[in-house]
């Protein structure tokens, strides 16, 4: 037995899934956050008296059945192809009118179809009702008032939905008129305050602008600042501690001594390095969730939307390129919900021009070995460096005019605990499988690579090493770049698995002797900060751009710039 | 004729139609700009774009150049 869960988007249909299966599915207060398909089991808690497993699938949001972005087409491609034995249609009671719409159209696939009224709860305190049994007549369907977040109703609608038949009558027209009719006829919603205090606040022509600053600054700051660093450096305490214990522990073993570096230099070194991102990256996710979930997003996409128009992009398209920040592929991937595909093309080119989490260390590492002075200069600069080639290259390419604008206005709410750490859960959670995956085993290939001659002896000597005669055959590519060392183009190479690489490589050699001036290293950050995407933001990219070939040519392209940048900076500042 | 962008903040009127030329309409069409529905606009961005509005308690965000596409009775101004 499959039930589908559908409707508009931001009706309330992920929180739905989330308390029907246990699963955690993120969840927010802004429209196409379920980019795809979920599926999960119902807990048998609420089918006490059901034996055989309901699957129960979640649809991403649509408004109506004629697609206008490949969100929307998914939804429409199931329930053509592998039609569920009955639908639940979940609608926002306090805002009924699009939900309404779409149940009028997909009543037209003849499919066993039951009503689900959702945020009953904000409907009572609101002062408002619904006439139930007159819409159900008018629909010819089965029609519940349930609260997903407060829990009420849940298991009549599931056994609603398992006991529905297709409605023998024909269905109502899908039309607006007979929508006009529904909300007049069934519906008694309470003439609400056009907009509420907090919200005249978010969007006043004055405060409003250094509200948005202060917030956002406050998001960095909690991540890259204190908290995130705070984190980070407990966590990189924890490995350093478990490193000396399990390289004593391995030592009076008797390991032979190739074995012993593999695993305490090869895999645990490099893994800790890896999960020391971690915290940073938790405590990004974790307060653009908290923001997310309170529909801030929509408000700051108000309030940009005019300057990224001049970009020719959207206010839709603001919150991906800040999540660029935390990491590429969830920003990539969240592309998707974007209904302009000239838009998702712009700014997937875009997102790999914002210096990701994982980019800071490397920096940081750089300016603090080879700028004692004023380490933290030198990062502000590049910084700025990125902003300024992201809005250069914004503004060069070549587009059809502005991108169209129609999006949801959700309102304000608190945000939930747990809303934002599923929503942490969900998008670090491909961080860590590829923290297992993908960097582990190219951490492992560059330890050997490095700690291997091309004899295939081993090595201490990261001079003699394999790593380094690949690297030098580069060099003539880095030589104008000011770039002379193997070591740089080693660390460049492996770079392109997993940014989080460049600084164990770079972390062989020591640190005074790693670049001859400043100048070369300003050369290497600028490169380094620019150049080809990681291989996961590359997978999530030729999944966006539904091509490969054309995910090549750019990462191509953008390496030849971030080339030109570098040695510009580097003919500069010599 | 009379569009949204006409409206003044807080303002309420009845659409009468939503030119076609633009290949944008059908999405308006689909979102609810229908004749004879009320629209609001409640709120303009501080640098004149995006509109706030509101059809049938729907809230949601248009640009000008698609709020020029929706025509409004001038006589039944709320």
């Amino acid at each position: 037995m499959t039930l589908a869960l559908c409707g508009c988007p931001n009706c309330g249909k992920t929180t739905l899934f989330n308390l029907l299966t246990g699963q955690s599915q993120r969840t927010g207060n802004w429209p196409g956050v379920t980019v795809q398909l979920c599926r999960g089991r119902i807990s048998p808690a609420f089918l006490p008296d059901v034996l055989a497993p309901v699957t129960l699938i979640d649809l991403p949001g649509a408004k109506s059945l004629t697609p206008f972005s490949p969100d929307e087409a998914v939804m429409l491609r199931l329930l053509r192809q592998s039609p569920p034995d009955a639908l639940i249609v979940v609608i926002d009671s306090c805002d009924p009118a699009q939900g309404l719409y779409l149940t009028l159209q997909l009543l037209s696939l003849r499919l066993p179809v039951v009503l689900a009224l959702n945020m009953a709860d904000r409907l009572q305190t609101q002062g408002g009702c619904v006439h139930l049994s007159r819409l159900s007549h008018a629909l010819h369907i089965p029609c519940v008032l349930i609260s997903a977040r407060k829990h009420t109703q849940i298991q009549t609608l599931l056994h609603t939905a398992l006991q529905a038949k297709p409605s023998p009558y024909p269905p109502p027209d899908a039309s607006w008129h007979t929508v006009d009719q529904l909300l007049q006829r069934c519906f008694q919603l309470p003439q609400s305050p056009f907009l509420t205090r907090l919200d005249r606040l978010c969007l006043h022509p004055f405060f409003a602008y250094p509200l948005l600053l202060v917030s956002f600054f406050l998001v960095f700051f909690c991540t890259f600042g204190p908290v995130g660093q705070t984190l980070s450096a407990l966590l990189n305490t924890f490995f350093q501690y478990s490193l000396q214990r399990v390289s004593s522990f391995l030592s009076a073993a008797g390991t032979p001594a190739v074995l012993h570096a593999l695993l305490t230099d090869g895999l645990f070194r490099s893994m800790g390095s890896v999960l020391s991102f971690l915290p940073v990256l938790l405590v990004f996710f974790f307060c653009t969730a908290l923001m997310e979930d309170s529909g801030y997003l929509a408000r700051a996409a108000f309030l940009l939307d005019a300057p990224l128009c001049r970009l020719r992009l959207s206010g839709r398209s603001f919150f991906p390129l800040v999540t660029g920040f935390g990491c590429s592929v969830p920003a990539v991937l969240s592309l998707r919900a974007l209904p302009s595909a000239d838009e998702r093309r712009c700014a997937s080119l875009l997102i790999p021009l914002i210096p990701c989490s994982a980019k800071l260390p490397v920096l940081l590492f750089i300016s603090a070995c080879c700028f004692q002075t004023a380490p933290l200069l030198p990062v502000a600069l590049c910084y700025a460096l990125c902003l300024l080639l992201l809005l250069l290259t914004a503004a060069c390419l070549p587009r059809k005019g502005a991108a169209p604008l129609l999006m949801d206005f959700p309102p304000l709410r608190v945000p939930t605990l747990r809303g934002a750490l599923h929503a942490m859960q969900n998008k670090t959670r491909d961080f860590i499988v590829r923290a297992f995956t993908v960097i582990f085993f190219t951490s492992a290939l560059v330890w050997l690579l490095q700690s291997f001659t091309p004899a295939f002896t081993f090595t201490r000597n990261a001079r003699e090493s394999l790593l380094f005669q690949i690297g030098s055959l580069f060099l003539p590519l880095l030589a104008p770049l000011g770039l002379d060392s193997p070591l740089h183009a080693a660390a460049l190479l492996s770079g392109l698995l997993a940014k989080e690489n460049i600084l164990s490589v770079l972390a062989l050699s020591s640190a005074s002797s790693l670049f001859s001036t400043p100048a070369s290293a300003l050369s290497f950050l600028t490169f380094s900060l620019l150049y080809a995407p990681c291989a996961s933001a590359c997978a999530a990219l030729s999944q966006a751009y539904k091509s490969r070939r054309r995910m090549l040519c750019s990462v191509l392209l953008q390496t030849a710039f971030a080339w030109l940048a570098a040695l510009i900076v580097y003919r500069l500042s010599r | 004729m009379m569009t949204i962008n006409d409206l003044s903040v807080g303002q309420t009127a009845q659409i009468e139609k939503v030119e076609l030329i633009s290949p944008y309409a059908p999405r308006l069409l689909e979102s609810g700009f229908t004749p004879g529905a009320a629209v609001t606009l409640l709120a303009r961005a501080p640098l004149g774009e995006p509109l706030l509005l509101q059809i049938r308690r729907h809230t949601l965000l248009l640009r000008r150049c698609e709020a020029q596409l929706v025509c409004l009775k001038k006589e039944e101004l709320l």
